[in-house]
C-alpha cells in the first residue's frame, strides 16, 4: 500500500495514519515511502514458519473441496487424502449436478434479493446519520452517539423473539422487507461506529466551502461525502454483505423454508430426515461460498482502506 | 424538478418499499395462517420435517391426488423444523398443514395456540380402526386427538449381513437369553457381535435413547412404557434402570461391540452398521430403524441388492420382561392442521391420514404406512413388508418415548444423559437422576 | 424469468424506496421556515437510524429484561427464580466458565496469531505477501456452519480397526496409536480448544488484514530513528511500532470479542454442547426453541448483557479519549 488512495488523494489527506500524527506530519505526497519493516528480508524460517502456517490454513478448505468431488461410499469409506495416491481415480461431478438441479437456483436467486437491499438500505440510512453525527449540531447528539456504541455489544439473540411477534403483528412474516429491516436494525451500530470514524478523517475545509457556495446538507452529503467515503461504506458493505449472506437463523425465523428461501436454508433442506444426502452439502457449501469469496476478493483493496482510517488513531 | 412530480415519485416508490418484500410471496404462507385464511383458494401449502429425496417422494405421492381434487400442494421441507414451526405459529404464519415428526412437540403447540381437534374435522375412531395401536393416541391431549399419522418408522429391525450370518450357521433368536447366547457365540469366533453408533451432530444421543426406549417396553410392558414417556411415573423408576442395564450388557460387555464402548460415542449412527459389509465382516448385528436403507449409509452395493444382502430380525422380547408377545418401537410423521375452515385443507389431511395414501413413496422405499390394511405389495422389497409386518404382528406397541417427552428431556437431558453415561463420564443412576430432574414443572 | 423480474422489481423497490423516503423527508424540512430547518434537519438525518435502532436492539433489550423475571410462557411474574434456578445447576455454570474460556482464550490468540502473520508477511516479496494473506484471510468468507462442517473432516473419528476418515485420526492411526475421539475429550476442555481453534481458524485473517495495514502506516522516520540509535529489530517493534498501532489493536480485539461472545454456530454444529463444551450462544438457542423456556432463555441474554458491561464501558470511555484528542 504504497501508493495513495484515488478517493483520498484529491484530499490530500494520507490513510490510516494516527489522528494526532497526520495534523502534525506533511502530506502524504512529501512523506515519501509509506513505511516498510523490512521488505524481502525474510529469512528462511519466517518463510517456512508462514509456508507451513498457510498450508495448515489450506487443509480444510481442500478436504472439503476434495471429498465434494468424490462419491458418497467413497467418501464414507476412506479419508479425502487418499485421492493424492490415485490422483486419476474415480472422480463425480454428481454432487454439483443434484445440487444445481434442485431448489439452488431459485435460492441463489433469493440469496441476491436478501443480501442486495440488506447491504444498501443500513449503508445509506447509517452514512446520514454518520454524516449528521459528524457534521452537524444538535441537541442530544452526543448522548445518542455514545448509545450507539454501547450497543456494539448487544446480542441479536435478544431481538429474535420480540419482533417474530412485531412481524406476526403486522402480517411481515415471510416477506423479504421483514429481512432486510431486520438485518438493517442489526447491522446499523456498527455502521454507524465505523462511517462516522472515516468522515470523521475528511476535512471539515471542504464541507465549509460548500456550505458558502450555498450547496445544502443535503447536496453536500450526495455530492461530496459520500464519494469521499467510499473506501469505508465498501468496507461495511463487505462485512454486511458477508454476515447476511452466511445468515441462517434470521432467515429462517423471519423468511422460513419455501419460495422465498434463502441458499443457507436450500443447503440445510437437502438432507433427509436423519441426514440422508449429506455428501450434497459439500458440493452445496463451495457454490454457497462462492458469492461471498468472489466479492471479498473483489472489494478487498477497500476493506482495509475503509476500516483503518477510521479505527487507526491514537 | 418540480414539487409535485417528487412527491409523486416519492409516494410511489414508499408504497413500492412496502410492498416490495410481498412481491414473491407465495403459496399460501400469506393468508395468516393460525385458522386465519378462511378462503378456498385451490392451494395447500404442507410444512414438514424431511427434504432431499424423501421430500421428492412426498411429493410424487401427491401427484395423483391434485390431479383428480384440483387442488394445488406446495410442500415446504425443513430441515430444522421444531425452529421453524414455533416461528410460524407464533409469527401467525402457520402453514396449512404440518408434519410433526415428533408427538411431544406437536402437543406442546397444540396446547399454547388454538389448535382445532382433529375429532372436528376428520373421523378418528374410523380411522383408529386400521392404524396400527398407539400411533394416533400418542398425539392426544385431554381427550383429544391433534395429530394423524401419515408414516411410520419401526425401530426394532436388527441388521444382518444375509450371506455371512447364515454361513456362519447363526439364527434369529427370539429371545434376549438366545440374543446373548448368539453373541457370545459370534464373539468366541473372534468378532465382535454388535455394531453399534450413537453420533449424529447436533443430536448425538438420540439413537441410544431408541435402545433404552426399546428394554423399557420390553421390561415393563406398554402401560407402563406409556406412563413413563408422559411422566406418570418417574424417569428413574427401578424399570428404567433394569432395562437400561440389559442394554448396558449388549454394549458394555467386553469385546461385543465392534471398536468397543468408547467408540459408541464417536461413531456417526449412519455409517456404524457398516463394518458388517467388510469381507470379513467386523461385526453381525446392528439395530437401526428402517430408514438406513435409504440414502448412503449402507453401502451402495448393498442396498441395491438388499434381499440378498441383508436379513432381519425383530429385536426379541426380554425373559420374564411385563410385555405380551413380540414388542415393537416404532416413529413416525403426524399431520396436523392449522387452517380447519377450509374444506381443501381438510380434504388434503384426509388424504394423507387414509390407507390410499403412499403407494408411490413406497415404491421408491423410505415409507411404511402407519395402516395395518395397506397394501403391501406395493412396499419395493421382502426386507421392507417383514419390516412393515413387525409393527403389524406385534402384541405391544410402543411410540418413541423422547418423541413424546417435552424438549428439555425427549431432545436435551435424555440424549445428553445417555452419551454421558456410555462415553464413561457418568454413572447410570446419576445420569437417571438427572433426567428425572430436568423435566419441567407444568 | 417472471422470478427473476419480480427480484429485480424487489431490490429497485427496496432500496429506491429507502432513498426516496430520506428524499421526501428531506423535502420536507426544507419547507420549514428558516430556523426551524435547521432545528429538525439534523433529526432527518439520523431519525431512522435511531428508530431502527431503538426498535431492534433497546426495545427488544427491554422486553427481555423483563421476561427474564417471568415464567416459561411469559405469563406470570417469578422474581429470580430463572436466575437462581440456571446459577444453581452445575451444568449451566459449567457453560458459564465454557464462555469465559473462549472470552479469555479466542480473541488474544486471533490477536496474536494475526499481529505475527502480519509482521512476517511483511518481509515477504510483494506477491508472496499478498498470496499468503489472502489464503490467510479467505475462511473469514465461510458461514461458521460451514467451518463446523468442513472441521470435521479433520476431527472425525471411527472405531479402532477401522479406516479413519478423519485426518488427525489418520496421523493418530498412522503413528501406532488408537483413534482418539477428540470432540469428546474435557480433559484439560481439550475438546473446547479444539473448536476455539475453528473460531481463531476463521477470524485470524481478519486481524490480519487490519493490523497489517496499521503497522504500515507507521512512519518510516520514527523507525529509522531508532534503528539510528541502535535498537534490534524486536526492540524497535515492541517500543515502536506496537504503541502506534495500539489503538487498532484494541479495535480487533473488541470487535473478535464481541463475535465470541455470541458463538453459537461452531459449538451447536460440532456437538450441540455435550462433553461439557457447551456455552451461552447454544443454551439459549435451546432454551428458547428446542425447550420453549422463554423464561430461562431470557435470563441467559440478560446474563450475556451484564458480562459485555464491563466491555461497553471499555468501549465508551475508548471512545470519549478519542474525542478529547481529535
Amino acid at each position: 500500500m504504497t501508493t495513495s488512495s484515488p478517493a483520498l488523494g484529491t484530499t490530500g489527506t494520507p490513510e490510516g495514519q494516527p489522528a494526532a500524527e497526520r495534523r502534525a506530519a506533511p502530506p502524504a505526497a512529501e512523506h515519501g515511502k509509506a513505511s516498510q519493516l523490512a521488505r524481502g528480508q525474510a529469512n528462511w524460517a519466517v518463510k517456512s514458519f508462514l509456508l507451513v502456517l498457510c498450508l495448515v490454513w489450506m487443509v480444510p478448505l481442500i478436504g472439503l473441496l476434495v471429498t465434494s468431488f468424490r462419491d458418497p461410499d467413497d467418501a464414507n469409506t476412506t479419508g479425502w487424502w487418499t485421492v493424492f495416491a490415485d490422483p486419476f481415480g474415480s472422480w463425480t461431478t454428481e454432487n454439483y449436478s443434484t445440487v444445481v438441479q434442485g431448489t439452488m437456483g431459485p435460492a441463489f436467486l433469493n440469496s441476491f434479493v436478501l443480501t442486495i437491499p440488506a447491504t444498501i438500505i443500513p449503508i445509506l440510512i447509517a452514512a446520514f446519520a454518520a454524516y449528521a453525527f459528524t457534521f452537524m449540531r444538535f441537541r442530544g447528539r452526543d448522548f445518542l452517539f455514545i448509545l450507539i456504541v454501547g450497543l456494539l455489544v448487544v446480542p441479536n439473540q435478544v431481538a429474535l423473539v420480540p419482533l417474530l411477534q412485531i412481524y406476526a403483528d403486522a402480517g411481515l412474516v415471510g416477506t423479504f422487507f421483514s429481512v432486510w429491516l431486520a438485518h438493517t436494525g442489526f447491522g446499523m451500530p456498527l455502521a454507524i461506529f465505523i462511517l462516522r470514524g472515516y468522515m470523521q478523517t475528511l476535512p471539515r475545509s471542504i464541507i465549509e466551502s460548500a456550505s458558502v457556495d450555498g450547496a445544502g446538507h443535503f447536496t453536500t452529503f450526495w455530492r461530496l461525502i459520500v464519494p469521499m467515503s467510499i473506501p469505508a461504506l465498501a468496507a461495511f458493505a463487505i462485512f454486511q454483505f458477508l454476515w447476511v449472506w452466511n445468515d441462517l437463523l434470521v432467515a429462517k425465523l423471519f423468511l422460513g423454508s419455501g419460495e422465498n428461501e434463502p441458499v443457507t436454508i436450500a443447503l440445510q433442506s437437502l438432507l433427509g430426515t436423519q441426514g440422508q444426502g449429506w455428501q450434497l452439502i459439500t458440493a452445496g457449501a463451495f457454490i454457497t461460498m462462492s458469492v461471498p469469496l468472489l466479492v471479498f476478493i473483489t472489494l478487498q483493496r477497500f476493506f482495509v482502506r475503509g476500516l483503518t482510517a477510521g479505527s487507526v488513531k491514537g | 424538478m418540480s414539487g409535485s412530480t417528487t412527491r409523486k415519485i416519492a409516494a410511489l416508490s414508499v408504497a413500492a418499499l412496502f410492498t416490495a418484500g410481498c412481491l414473491s410471496e407465495g403459496g399460501g404462507g400469506g393468508g395468516g395462517g393460525g385458522g386465519g385464511g378462511d378462503t378456498s383458494d385451490g392451494e395447500v401449502e404442507i410444512l414438514g420435517a424431511f427434504g432431499g429425496a424423501e421430500g421428492e417422494a412426498f411429493e410424487a405421492s401427491l401427484v395423483d391426488f391434485e390431479e383428480e381434487s384440483g387442488i394445488d400442494v406446495t410442500y415446504v421441507p425443513s430441515t430444522d423444523f421444531t425452529t421453524e414451526i414455533s416461528a410460524r405459529v407464533t409469527g401467525n404464519n402457520a402453514p396449512d398443514i404440518a408434519i410433526f415428526p415428533q408427538p411431544g412437540l406437536l402437543l406442546d403447540i397444540a396446547s399454547t395456540s388454538d389448535m382445532a381437534p382433529l375429532e372436528d374435522v376428520v373421523d378418528i375412531d374410523a380411522l383408529k380402526e386400521t392404524l396400527v395401536p398407539g400411533l394416533a393416541e400418542s398425539t392426544e391431549l385431554d381427550g383429544s386427538t391433534y395429530g394423524v399419522p401419515m408414516r411410520m418408522a419401526v425401530k426394532s429391525v436388527v441388521w444382518t449381513p444375509a450371506p455371512e450370518f447364515a454361513d456362519a450357521g447363526y439364527a434369529a433368536p427370539t429371545s434376549t437369553s438366545e440374543l446373548t447366547e448368539l453373541a457370545d457365540t459370534i464373539r468366541d469366533s473372534g468378532t465382535a457381535p454388535w455394531c453399534i453408533g450413537i453420533e449424529s451432530g447436533p443430536a448425538i444421543g438420540w439413537v441410544a435413547t431408541d435402545w433404552i426406549e426399546e428394554y423399557v417396553l420390553r421390561v415393563g410392558g406398554e402401560d407402563f412404557y406409556n406412563d413413563w414417556a408422559r411422566h406418570e411415573v418417574p424417569f428413574n423408576d427401578p424399570i428404567v434402570v433394569e432395562a437400561a442395564e440389559t442394554f448396558a450388557e449388549i454394549a458394555f460387555t467386553e469385546g461385543n461391540v465392534f471398536g468397543g464402548r468408547d467408540s459408541i460415542a464417536s461413531s456417526g449412527f449412519g455409517n456404524a452398521g457398516n463394518p458388517m459389509f467388510e469381507d470379513p465382516p467386523q461385526c453381525f448385528m446392528h439395530r437401526q430403524a428402517n430408514f438406513i436403507t435409504t440414502g448412503d449409509f449402507f453401502p451402495a452395493e448393498v442396498t441395491a441388492d438388499l434381499d440378498n444382502q441383508v436379513s432381519v430380525f425383530q429385536l426379541p422380547p426380554v425373559d420374564g420382561g411385563a410385555a405380551e408377545g413380540n414388542s415393537v418401537l416404532l416413529g413416525g410423521d403426524w399431520a396436523t392442521i392449522f387452517n380447519a375452515e377450509d374444506e381443501e385443507v381438510v380434504e388434503v389431511l384426509e388424504f394423507l391420514a387414509s390407507d390410499q395414501f403412499g403407494g408411490p413413496w413406497a415404491q421408491i422405499g423410505g415409507w411404511l404406512s402407519p395402516h395395518t390394511t395397506f397394501d403391501d405389495s406395493q412396499y419395493l422389497d421382502e426386507t421392507t413388508r417383514a419390516i412393515a409386518g413387525f409393527a403389524v404382528d406385534s402384541d405391544t406397541v410402543g411410540v418413541d418415548g423422547s418423541d413424546q417427552m417435552p424438549g428439555e428431556v425427549g431432545a436435551g437431558s435424555f440424549w445428553r444423559g445417555m452419551t454421558a453415561w456410555i462415553s464413561g463420564q457418568q454413572d447410570l443412576q446419576s445420569v437417571l437422576d438427572d433426567i428425572e430432574n430436568t423435566w419441567p414443572e407444568d | 424469468m417472471i422470478k427473476i423480474i419480480n427480484a429485480l422489481l424487489a431490490v429497485v423497490a427496496g432500496v429506491g424506496g429507502a432513498m426516496v423516503l430520506y428524499f421526501v423527508l428531506n423535502y420536507a424540512a426544507e419547507r420549514l421556515p428558516g430556523r426551524w430547518e435547521h432545528r429538525v434537519k439534523p433529526y432527518v438525518f439520523v431519525g431512522p437510524a435511531v428508530l431502527l435502532i431503538g426498535l431492534f436492539l433497546l426495545y427488544p433489550a427491554i422486553r427481555t429484561l423483563i421476561f427474564s423475571f417471568a415464567n416459561r410462557q411469559s405469563t406470570e411474574f417469578v422474581g429470580f427464580e430463572n436466575y437462581t434456578d440456571l446459577l444453581g445447576s452445575s451444568a449451566f455454570r459449567t457453560t458459564l466458565l465454557n464462555t469465559l474460556l473462549w472470552i479469555i482464550i479466542v480473541p488474544a490468540f486471533v490477536v496474536v496469531l494475526g499481529l505475527v502473520v502480519a509482521v512476517l508477511a511483511d518481509r515477504l516479496g510483494e506477491r508472496s505477501e499478498k498470496a499468503a494473506k489472502s489464503i490467510i484471510f479467505l475462511p473469514m468468507a465461510i458461514s461458521l456452519v460451514g467451518a463446523a462442517t468442513i472441521w470435521s473432516f479433520v476431527y472425525n473419528s471411527r472405531p479402532a480397526g477401522s479406516t479413519q476418515i478423519g485426518l488427525l485420526n489418520a496421523i493418530v492411526v498412522a503413528l501406532g496409536f488408537d483413534p482418539i475421539a477428540w470432540l469428546q475429550i474435557d480433559d484439560g476442555k481439550l475438546n473446547s480448544l479444539l473448536l476455539m481453534i475453528i473460531m481463531i481458524w476463521t477470524q485470524a485473517g481478519f486481524a490480519m488484514v487490519l493490523l497489517s495495514a496499521a503497522i504500515k502506516s507507521v512512519p518510516e522516520e520514527t523507525l529509522e530513528a531508532a534503528r539510528i540509535d541502535g535498537a534490534t529489530e524486536v526492540q524497535t517493534f515492541f517500543r515502536i511500532v506496537v504503541p502506534q498501532i495500539w489503538a487498532t489493536v484494541i479495535t480487533v480485539f473488541i470487535t473478535v470479542l464481541i463475535g465470541v461472545m455470541k458463538v453459537f454456530d461452531i459449538i451447536y454444529v460440532a456437538t450441540n454442547g455435550n462433553f461439557n463444551t457447551n456455552v451461552i450462544g447454544v443454551e439459549f438457542f435451546n432454551q428458547i426453541f428446542t425447550n420453549r423456556n422463554n423464561g430461562y432463555a431470557s435470563a441467559i441474554v440478560i446474563m450475556l448483557m451484564i458480562a459485555i458491561i464491563p466491555v461497553m464501558v471499555y468501549q465508551v470511555r475508548h471512545f470519549k479519549k478519542q474525542e478529547a484528542n481529535a
